[in-house]
């Protein structure tokens, strides 16, 4: 009995010494000076630009961006001799897309390229700004599907799916027609995964960069998603479209063939793929002829 | 305690000598000590008809619990408080209902479709991919990407030749990366031979490469 109260006093005992140590540790580092501040102290500033800087640096960290992601982009603005006022703004726009939920990696890296190529800062806001509102419709549509069955079976398929979604809508495909392809991925019950909604968008957004429509572009994938093609096969559309254009075909007419080609190989699907592309010829209700009321 | 309440405690439990028998006769002889002697009989009578139960398994803990404290000191209270022994009553439907909760809690979690399980990240396979391009006259180009957060300054092409063919080979992650090539840090060029184009926003075009399956890819353009 002795013994085992023993123990328990040196088992208290280490974890009172832990917990010590680990609360030193911290006030160690929040005593350190931030990267934020030190980048800020360093740069080339006017004080009131450097307390601009540094309130909206903090609200950006406070909003969950890494804090050497804020700094590093402060610092790059600063070198590019953007103002204050300005690197506040696409700052803004950063802590915005955070706040909404959305990757914000995208957005950073828009930032970052566009002071990269010298572009003038408002005119990145503005782009950076489209992009965080096409981030919130993908995410939406991803949400959507995901409720409709769709599965994630690795973390990071989401972001990745929600950016290949908007690289698409960025292309012009409409939200609609994302949603057709992703319903088309979902119908396809075992194969109904995130990963094949993300090459999905990526194989409708290289179509549609080789001249073919948004609409033609998303049903021709949407084809093959539905008969069931893998991964490789989808992406391997581009190259296949690209052939058919090496052999002269318009792209409505190469994209017209390649439906076909793959008709060819599922033909016991094919009737599913018929349908799709024929909508219009789906037979409709016939409405009830009107009746006028009396008294009306 | 008087000598008649003393007297009377030992003919409550039989155990008086004779002289003491005598003497709490005597004492009868006083109403007062008469009325409480049969008040008392009253009470013996009344226990007696009163039925016994045996004690519950936790008596002893309980009535330990219910002493004052001699310890006055707060560890003392504390370690009391972390060590003493506990007795948890229950029943079959206390453990019924129990159950039931843990089962729906597990089912109401597993339901959440952003509680989705998922496996872990696959380990991230690197694929060597070589950027290359034509630039006859070109002192350095250097190439800036999605991959390395826009810099120019970090991935220059080497012209190994001399005849202003660069090239430099990279090890990138499966994924979906945007490019161009700078030209003498400052002309941005877009891969003239790349697989994909991506407007930028910007009035240009980024190229784009497309890492699929760990194997040795060529960009050679």
């Amino acid at each position: 009995m002795a013994t085992r109260r023993l123990v328990s006093i040196a088992v208290l005992v280490v974890m009172a010494l832990g917990a010590l140590f680990v609360n030193q540790a911290i006030a160690q580092e929040s005593a350190k000076p931030g990267e934020l501040s030190r980048i800020l102290e360093a740069a080339n500033l006017s004080p009131e630009g450097k307390a601009l800087l540094r309130i909206k640096g903090a609200e950006v960290v406070r909003a969950g961006v890494a804090e050497g992601e804020v700094a590093g982009l402060i610092q790059r603005g600063v070198g590019r001799g953007v103002q204050p006022a300005e690197l506040a703004r696409l700052l803004d726009v950063v802590a915005q897309a955070k706040r909404q939920d959305l990757p914000v990696g995208p957005v950073l890296d828009k930032v970052k390229e566009g002071l990269a190529k010298r572009i003038p800062p408002a005119r990145i806001a503005g782009v950076a700004s489209r992009l965080s509102g096409e981030l919130a419709t993908s995410r939406d549509l991803v949400r959507r599907a995901e409720r409709e069955g769709i599965r994630v079976e690795a973390a990071g398929e989401r972001e990745r799916a929600m950016e290949a979604v908007t690289d698409a809508l960025g292309k012009g495909v409409s939200v609609k027609e994302m949603e057709d392809l992703s319903r088309q991925v979902a119908r396809s019950r075992e194969a109904a995964t995130m990963s094949r909604l993300e090459v999905g968008a990526q194989a409708t957004s290289d179509l549609v960069s080789m001249g073919l429509s948004p609409r033609e572009a998303s049903e021709t994938v949407g084809a093959a998603l539905l008969l069931g093609l893998s991964r490789r096969d989808i992406e391997r559309l581009r190259e296949r479209l690209g052939q058919e254009l090496k052999r002269g075909e318009s792209p409505e007419e190469g994209a017209k063939r390649l439906r076909e080609e793959i008709r060819s190989e599922r033909p016991e699907k094919a009737d599913k793929l018929e349908k799709m592309e024929k909508p219009e010829k789906m037979e409709k209700p016939e409405k009830p002829p009107k009746v006028e009321r009396p008294g009306r | 305690m008087t000598r008649f309440e003393e007297l009377l405690e030992g003919k409550l439990a039989g155990d008086l000598s004779p002289d003491e028998n005598r003497e709490f006769a005597a004492l009868l002889m006083l109403d007062e000590n008469r009325r409480a002697f049969e008040a008392h009989q009253q009470t013996v009578a009344l226990l007696a008809g009163v039925e016994r139960h045996a004690p519950s398994s936790s008596f002893t803990e309980e009535v330990l619990a219910g002493l004052p404290d001699r310890r006055s000191r707060p560890w003392d209270k504390v370690w009391e408080l972390l060590w003493a022994p506990r007795v948890a009553r229950w029943n079959v439907a206390t453990a019924l209902a129990l159950s039931l909760v843990l089962v729906v809690t597990a089912l109401a979690w597993r339901a959440q479709p952003s509680r989705t399980a998922v496996g872990p990240e696959p380990r991230p396979v690197v694929t060597l991919f070589r950027f290359s391009l034509n630039a006859p006259g070109a002192q350095q180009v250097s190439l800036a990407g999605d991959f390395n957060g826009w810099r120019t300054d970090e991935i220059f092409l080497a012209d190994v030749t001399g005849r202003g063919h660069f090239s430099v080979t990279l090890p990138l992650k499966s994924g979906r990366y945007a490019y161009m090539f700078v030209i003498d840090g400052a002309t941005w060029m877009t891969d003239p031979r790349a697989e994909a184009y991506r407007d930028d926003g910007f009035g240009n075009k980024n190229a784009l490469v497309n890492i699929e399956a760990p194997t040795v890819g060529n960009g050679d353009t």
